[in-house]
């Protein structure tokens, strides 16, 4: 893992938050294009586990903090940190899906209201990533001011995402059957999508591992290295989803496919994510 | 940043630096982390050693040619300063005096002005958890007492005032290889550089010490 170790917990904070809304968009869309066969992908069980993983990266997020027992005040600037944006915009997300779960549970608020709800949480969600790469793209950080931040952010959700839905989503019925392909072709579309950014982004890494000359950057040797292995585990989760795909829906056969995908997956992320934060590097001193 | 009516500055405290009598001493770096009473590895002035060059053939001569001089920096206090924005406690304000000020008690650690801050001023303590900076002394100026690395220059190298008289007093500069390009933060510093500062450049110095700042 690239050297960026005392970052885990924005690490895992920045991947769980984005697979979160990753696999709430992907679960919301199965069931806007289900419409008619009334289907519910957002049921109270997948609810509550996109919960805990959200909850979870917020709770790992604390450890970031020098002081955590203050987190509340970090949304008192609202008006200029996108940081304050941040944690608004996941409080809405987490608690717009917590009163989701809640309908769900004592099973009212179906139709219209569970509708509103649905909306806020997707909006609310791409908020959260817009200001999450929002806050990195600072003046002063070249590595980080560009489009390439929010671009990598948008891609770890509809990557990590769908293949969360894919996971979570039983094949019982034709609905299920077929938004589980969906979900898998999405994983697919979204680590061929990532494998092309990272190479576009390789002829320029010199450039951007370099912006000041002054204070020590990540060599770019190693920054090349990890890129390559990253390449490496997207090729190979690219190629389980893909056996996937061809293979029959009957689940016993693909299982290991499954877990291998989602274990090289997991592993192409968190080395993009550790990169991503070992590469910091700010002009002057 | 946009201060409220009440928050209109009524002058700007500022540092002047002259580079060219600057022997690399610390001594303001030690009189700074004893008034503050800084822990180990928070320094609220920093010396940085900037050093390049090396051998140039000259006919059949091998001839030395080398740069080596020494920047004293603090937080700038800068006009615009970038770390304000970036915190999302509203803990980092600029006062009425110019003096860009952290409040301990709002500070969440969360350590995003540090990123921001092009100047290392942002130093973060690990014993208290909380971003620190240079707060000027500012119970010294109340007394009438200049700040505590302008009065411990063996070399009088430092000195300090409103930002308008040190202009008028001092000629000088903010840009001086390698601090960074002064349009956005506008910092509240006048530097007279070294003779060796013209030639200093990303591609011909850099900075030697590193592990100590």
């Amino acid at each position: 893992m690239p050297g960026a170790a005392k970052e885990w917990p924005l690490i895992g904070f920045t991947l769980l938050a984005q697979t979160a809304v990753g696999a709430f968009w992907s679960l919301a869309a199965a069931e806007a294009f289900f419409a008619g066969e009334r289907r519910i992908f957002l049921d109270r069980r997948i609810l509550l586990i996109i919960l805990i993983l959200g909850g979870a990266g917020m709770i790992l997020s604390l450890f970031h903090l020098g002081r955590p027992l203050r987190a509340a005040n970090a949304l008192a600037n609202l008006r200029a940190s996108w940081l304050s944006r941040e944690i608004l915009s996941d409080l809405v997300f987490f608690g717009g899906s917590a009163a989701l779960w809640l309908m769900a549970t004592l099973e009212k608020g179906e139709g219209t209201p569970r509708t509103i709800f649905l909306v806020i949480c997707a909006g609310a969600g791409f908020v959260l990533i817009f200001s999450m790469s929002r806050i990195y793209m600072l003046r002063t950080v070249p590595v980080w001011k560009g489009a390439h931040t929010p671009v990598s952010f948008f891609l770890t959700a509809v990557f990590l995402g769908p293949l969360l839905a894919a996971l979570l989503t039983p094949a019982a019925d034709i609905a299920g059957w077929a938004a589980r392909r969906g979900f898998f072709s999405l994983a697919l579309a979204g680590s061929g999508l990532i494998l092309m950014a990272s190479a576009l982004i390789t002829p320029t890494v010199g450039w951007l591992a370099r912006p000041s000359a002054t204070l020590l950057a990540y060599p770019r040797t190693k920054i090349m290295g990890h890129l390559a292995a990253r390449a490496v585990f997207l090729i190979a989760a690219a190629a389980c989803f893909f056996l996937v795909l061809l293979s029959s829906a009957d689940g016993s056969q693909t299982l290991p496919l499954i877990v291998g995908g989602t274990v090289a997956a997991l592993a192409s992320e968190i080395i993009g994510r550790s990169l991503f934060y070992a590469m910091y590097s700010r002009v002057g001193v | 940043m946009d201060l409220p009516a009440s928050q209109t500055p009524v002058r700007q405290w500022a540092f002047y630096f002259d580079s060219s009598l600057c022997s690399g001493c610390k001594a303001c770096q030690g009189a700074c982390k004893d008034k503050n009473d800084l822990e180990v590895g928070v320094l609220w002035r920093r010396v940085y050693e900037v050093q390049g060059g090396g051998w140039k053939k000259s006919g059949s001569l091998w001839l030395p040619s080398i740069l080596s001089y020494h920047l004293s920096m603090s937080c700038h206090h800068c006009e615009n300063p970038i770390c304000a924005p970036s915190c999302p406690t509203k803990a980092i304000f600029k006062r009425q005096d110019g003096i860009v000020f952290i409040d301990g008690s709002a500070c969440i650690g969360c350590r995003y002005c540090e990123w921001a801050c092009p100047y290392g001023a942002i130093q973060f303590d690990e014993y208290t958890r909380l971003a620190t900076k240079c707060d000027f002394c500012w119970d010294y100026l109340e007394q009438g007492r200049p700040p505590a690395c302008v009065a411990a220059c063996p070399m009088r190298a430092l000195d300090f005032g409103d930002l308008e008289e040190l202009r008028k007093k001092y000629p000088g500069t903010s840009d001086v290889f390698p601090l960074p390009d002064t349009k956005e933060t506008r910092p509240s510093v006048i530097i007279k550089p070294h003779r060796d500062a013209a030639k200093a450049g990303a591609d011909t110095a850099e900075v030697a010490n590193w592990e100590e700042i």
